[in-house]
């Protein structure tokens, strides 16, 4: 039901993906694309926040562990663009520790959290639950 | 800017020559014991050492202070007499400290850096080793020396020779190396080495790469079973979680926290202090 409702609520809109795993972008970018949905990609914070001011995207999909400019401080920046946009922080954790870095994000304005790995119906039904 | 690799202007470099030949001088007059030791307390004064304190990543504290050179130490043009002399005064500023601490009560550990070749060469290695023993038996628990540019294929008997030695005189003894070499970790973890890292300020090239390097390093050293990892000179915010979530335990530089002049006392830091800056910018 709620991965009906992002299927509807997603046709025609804009997702920034910011990933520095070039595999996690494209796994998304084939989730977004049959949802009918545009699709821009950034792999790493610099140039995520660059491209979120060119593109004005309507959802953002974020990871935390990245280089030039981590999530965190990419959520903070993109937040001062914009109070309305939708930033979902997603984090697989370190390779040897998780220092909860998903609590900060939701504090620095991220709208929803995942844990990578993840199922495509998890990502649909969050974003039909914030759209 | 890398704080231990920083460009000097012509004014910088004569500052710094006058202040080695100052240091020299007084190393050349003191010989022997209580001489070296009131030598190192003029050293401590003069040689105006900075700060940088070191977190604790597991403990969610700046525990230690880790010894930088004078703010107008050119190390990569000194010559190796003034490197030598340049150890000197570090350790001689890290014992003019500990002094205070004592009386003042107060709780942390300085990290104290020396160069291989200081140890390395009998002259230096014998007036480091009588300023070493200058350290106060009740002082010693609150000293780490970190062993730095270590050549890169230390003999198993020199490393293990040179901690034998220096662990009389602090509580543990650290080595720093450089990043993306390949590093025996076992045969330092042998030696009695207490934490392997690295510096990464300064560094040529992505962002990317160096956190490939990172997490390949904390992967190696804790096959060599290495008891504590440490990154000095961490320049950014993305480094330094990068870092944390490879394990390392104790990080330092500008990404958490900047040089303080003098040591003072062990403060609570956690991971959100990291992202202080974003939290006191606040929600539009």
């Amino acid at each position: 039901m709620a991965v009906d409702s992002a299927g509807h609520a997603l046709r025609d809109r804009k997702v920034l993906i910011i990933d520095d795993d070039e595999v996690i972008r494209m796994a998304l970018r084939g989730i977004f694309k049959k949802e009918n949905c545009g699709v821009v990609e950034a792999g790493n914070g610099n140039a995520g926040v660059s491209l979120f001011r060119q593109e004005k995207p309507d959802i953002v999909i974020t990871d935390i562990l990245m280089p030039d400019k981590e999530g965190l401080e990419t959520i903070s920046e993109i937040r001062a663009c914009d109070p309305h946009v939708k930033i979902i922080a997603m984090s697989g954790g370190g390779s040897v520790r998780d220092m909860g870095f998903l609590k900060l994000a939701g504090k620095l304005g991220a709208n929803g959290t995942l844990h990578k790995p993840f199922r495509p119906d998890e990502i649909l039904s969050l974003i039909g639950r914030l759209l | 800017m890398s704080l231990r690799g920083k460009n000097y202007s012509p004014e910088e470099q004569a500052e710094l020559e006058r202040l080695c030949g100052q240091l020299s001088e007084i190393f050349a007059r003191a010989s022997y014991g209580e001489d070296i030791v009131k030598a190192a307390r003029i050293i401590g004064e003069i040689s105006q050492c900075a700060y940088l304190p070191l977190w604790d990543t597991k403990r969610n504290a700046l525990t230690t202070y880790l010894c930088l050179p004078p703010a107008h130490a050119p190390q990569q043009k000194l010559s190796r007499q003034g490197r030598m002399t340049m150890d000197l005064g570090m350790l001689g500023s890290a014992i003019a400290e500990l002094e205070k601490l004592g009386r003042d009560g107060k709780k942390f550990f300085i990290v104290c850096p020396v160069r291989h070749e200081t140890l390395y060469n009998q002259d230096s290695y014998k007036k480091y080793h009588m300023l070493c023993q200058g350290v106060a038996q009740e002082q010693r628990k609150f000293l780490i020396l970190l062993m730095t540019h270590l050549q890169r294929d230390l003999p198993k008997t020199q490393a293990y020779w040179f901690v034998a030695t220096l662990k009389n005189y602090c509580q543990q003894i650290f080595a720093e190396v450089p990043l993306g070499q390949k590093t025996d970790f076992l045969s330092l973890r042998n030696a009695g080495i207490d934490a392997v890292g690295v510096s990464i300020g300064g560094r040529d090239g992505s962002e990317q790469e160096t956190i490939r390097l990172l997490n390949s390093f904390s992967a190696q050293a804790r096959t060599g079973r290495i008891p504590a990892m440490f990154a000095l000179e961490v320049p950014t915010l993305s480094l330094a979680t990068s870092a944390v979530c490879a394990g390392f335990d104790c990080l330092a530089g500008s990404a958490i926290h900047g040089a303080v002049k003098n040591p003072d006392n062990i403060y609570r830091y956690r991971h959100e202090d990291l992202f202080a800056g974003l939290f006191e910018r606040g929600l539009p």
